[in-house]
């Protein structure tokens, strides 16, 4: 079946990618922040790939503390223990304080693979803007001297071509009768493979779904990375339909890239992704999650959030609020190396609370 | 002296509004001058959250913030700001004037930017950012021509806040007063470098008040001054800030505000003095006054912890060289990530390239419950003997 295709690519992710690479000589460059442009990596036939957290923990503590993000921690511990050596580079960027400081760490902690760091505004107006298209520029450089192959307009715009028709198909895919706990793996895959491939895995998935149907109690989802996607089966399980406010899924298939200069478009589009970690003073992110619970209906929200979050903590201050106010009941869980089985049995207990 | 600017500084911040003054609360590494160049008086939250720390009181506020779903793993500077917001009888002085605006910068760390967006909900005043992305290596012209677009932007925005064209003279004159004062506080650090040293860390931080909060004014400009001639007179006597230095060491990441005396001392009695630290030469910039925008853009992307791993090797390197230290001591701070991760790293490469061993201390700037101060004294006891 086509869903488990999608379930076996995400769990078996770093064997699917070894193999890759052996079977067709490809490079591979990983990424963590969701602004990285991927389009640009695959116009020189480099797959970009998403790092997720495997829940693994140990020598990382060496170059770490542990009051770092566990998502970062938990990559550069994949690193280290050797499950990322299929990859050509990583791109860091600057999306939070924890990341920005990763960069030096990894390069002297992992060895064999180049790190460059790409450094993003904070700000995402027209100014900020111009800054990304010139980093974006730098970031051409580094992926020319790193494929051995010029740039090309046509092959980015060729590659724009297959990420924007990707895209479209996954957001048809909100409106089909699949259940998160598996249209996770769908959205999360995608951002491990071959576009054109995933895109032909999903039309046959599109083809063989019904329309949305109600499916329990809705149950709006807030944050950015997890480590066990089991978290959402054990939600629909006790009854609960959940709404995607996941950054990890929900965040990259917003993006629309318009017609006009190439790398402009590029930086206006990833720059124009609402996400806590951006300067964003009149809420905008705050807004979709609002709008998300409430066009939905949302009996309650999760936040599951990585503890050290700050651009999460932040806003989960005010959208706790926010959303009591509004009858919508919250729950905050927190990632931290500690195993997800606790969860479960809170994740019941807040299903049973919300009826 | 001290004393006396710091305390007219903030009874100044209550009183001036109703005079007309307008009020901003401001990060440290954000574009002060601009405000002073159109007669806005600035407030420094960090600042205000240190004084609580050094008072005692902000684990108290820390749990404030808290209770207002604010997490406890949150920098320990914010939640004890937010906690004076929402409960200001709780902190000093009944807590920080209200602004009028808010500048932030994120040179110092993305988290502030955060922490001030929240403040600005509340008030219900503007927000501007000075957004300086993280320089790895190089800082390019694209990062620079970015940085300056925005400080030009940002005065426009303050003129029409203010109904007033920016007084291009008096920009030019706190410019001037900004260098002067840092060129000044440069010259005391580097007094230190004197056996003994004529200050200590605690010496240091305590003086820095003014450099923060006052840089560009005529205040600060004397108080330096004065410091220098002292400072200047303790070196030529050889008059040290401990009696019978024997042991000299670095500082790296703010200080444990609440333990500041009670560490510091502890060591001091056992002939340890630390010369210096990284977090006060932060203020290290100087303007060009033929280009102010872009020595602006310069000096405030260029603030060490807007900078890359290997930029901040290299100044821990060179000051122990120049310093003549025995060590170096790391306070991984559990509030400031931008600050503490990395370290780890960075103390074995500072120690490949001197030879000089180094030593992590766990803490926090603010909070007292992430902190043990008799595991601490007695962490910094082994070190010393494997130093001596």
């Amino acid at each position: 079946m086509v869903l488990d295709e999608f379930k076996r690519i995400f769990e078996e992710r770093h064997a699917t990618l070894f193999r890759l690479k052996q079977d067709l000589n490809i490079m591979i460059v990983g990424y963590m922040s969701q602004f990285v442009p991927q389009e640009i990596l695959a116009s020189f036939g480099i797959v970009p790939t998403r790092i997720f957290p495997s829940g693994d923990w140990g020598a990382a503590e060496a170059y770490l503390q542990n009051f770092c993000c566990p998502y970062l921690f938990d990559s550069l511990e994949q690193a280290l223990q050797g499950n990322l050596k299929y990859l050509d580079g990583i791109i860091l960027g600057g999306t939070c304080d924890s990341e920005r400081n990763l960069a030096g760490v990894w390069r002297r902690a992992v060895g064999g693979s180049e790190v460059f760091h790409l450094s993003q505004p904070t700000r995402t107006d027209s100014l900020a803007q111009e800054y990304y298209e010139k980093e974006i520029r730098r970031l051409v450089c580094f992926l020319e001297k790193k494929s051995g192959k010029p740039f090309s307009e046509s092959s980015l715009q060729k590659s724009i071509g297959v990420y924007e028709k990707n895209r479209k198909l996954l957001r048809e895919m909100y409106e089909k009768d699949i259940p998160y706990s598996v249209l996770f793996y769908v959205l999360a895959s995608v951002q491990i493979m071959e576009r054109e491939a995933h895109t032909e895995k999903v039309e046959r998935l599109l083809n063989s779904c019904g329309e949305k149907r109600d499916m329990g109690t809705p149950m709006l989802f807030v944050g950015e990375m997890v480590s066990n996607p089991k978290i959402f089966f054990w939600v629909e399980e006790a009854g609960g339909h959940i709404i995607d406010g996941m950054g990890c899924t929900w965040g990259n298939v917003k993006i629309k890239i318009r017609e006009g200069p190439l790398l402009s478009r590029i930086a206006e589009a990833y720059l124009s992704v609402h996400a806590p970690c951006k300067f964003d003073v009149m809420g905008k992110w705050e807004n979709d999650i609002m709008n998300l619970a409430e066009n939905n209906r949302a009996k309650g929200a999760v936040f599951l959030l990585q503890k050290y979050c700050e651009p999460y903590a932040f806003s989960y201050a005010r959208l706790k609020k926010a959303l009591e106010k509004k009858g919508i009941r919250t729950l905050l869980l927190e990632e931290h190396h500690t195993g997800t089985l606790g969860m479960k049995t809170r994740l019941e207990a807040f299903m049973e609370m919300i009826g | 002296m001290l004393k006396k600017i710091m305390t007219t500084y903030y009874r100044n911040s209550k009183i001036l509004p109703y005079l007309g003054r307008k009020v901003a609360w401001v990060t440290s590494g954000a574009p002060v001058e601009l405000l002073a160049g159109m007669g806005i008086y600035s407030l420094f939250p960090e600042n205000f959250s240190a004084m609580c720390g050094a008072g005692r009181v902000s684990t108290d506020l820390c749990m404030v913030a808290e209770g207002n779903s604010f997490s406890c793993d949150l920098c320990s500077y914010a939640r004890t700001n937010m906690g004076s917001i929402f409960s200001p009888s709780r902190a000093p002085m009944g807590g920080l004037r209200k602004p009028d605006i808010i500048v932030c910068s994120n040179n110092i760390c993305n988290t502030i930017v955060k922490w001030f967006e929240s403040a600005s909900r509340h008030y219900g005043v503007p927000l501007l950012i000075l957004d300086t992305p993280f320089v790895e290596h190089e800082l390019g012209t694209h990062t620079l021509e970015y940085v300056e677009g925005q400080l030009d932007e940002m005065i426009a925005f303050l003129e029409g806040f203010m109904g007033k064209k920016m007084d291009a003279q008096r920009l030019a004159s706190v410019l001037k007063c900004s260098s002067e004062v840092v060129s000044l506080w440069q010259s005391i650090l580097d007094a230190c470098k004197a056996i003994p040293s004529p200050l200590n860390c605690p010496d240091r931080f305590l003086a820095m008040a003014p450099i923060v909060c006052l840089r560009g004014t005529r205040e600060a400009q004397e108080y330096y001054e004065a410091l220098h001639e002292e400072i200047s007179k303790r070196v030529t006597r050889k008059e040290g800030a401990i009696v019978d230095e024997r042991v000299r060491l670095l500082w790296d990441n703010i200080p444990v505000w609440f333990d500041l005396y009670g560490f510091f001392n502890s060591l001091a009695e056992k002939g340890v003095v630390f010369p210096v630290d990284t977090y006060t030469h932060i203020w290290s910039g100087v303007f060009d006054k033929n280009a102010p925008m872009k020595s602006m853009a310069k000096v405030y992307s260029s603030i060490f912890l807007n900078r890359g791993m290997e930029t901040r090797i290299e100044l821990i390197v060179s000051m122990i060289k120049k310093y003549l230290l025995n060590g170096f001591v790391m306070h991984s701070n559990r509030s400031c990530k931008s600050y503490s991760l990395g370290q780890l790293e960075i103390k074995r490469r500072v120690t490949e390239r001197t030879g000089i061993p180094g030593i992590i201390l766990e803490g926090d700037m603010c909070d007292s419950r992430n902190y043990d101060a008799h595991a601490t004294r007695k962490r910094m006891e082994t070190y010393l003997e494997i130093l001596c």
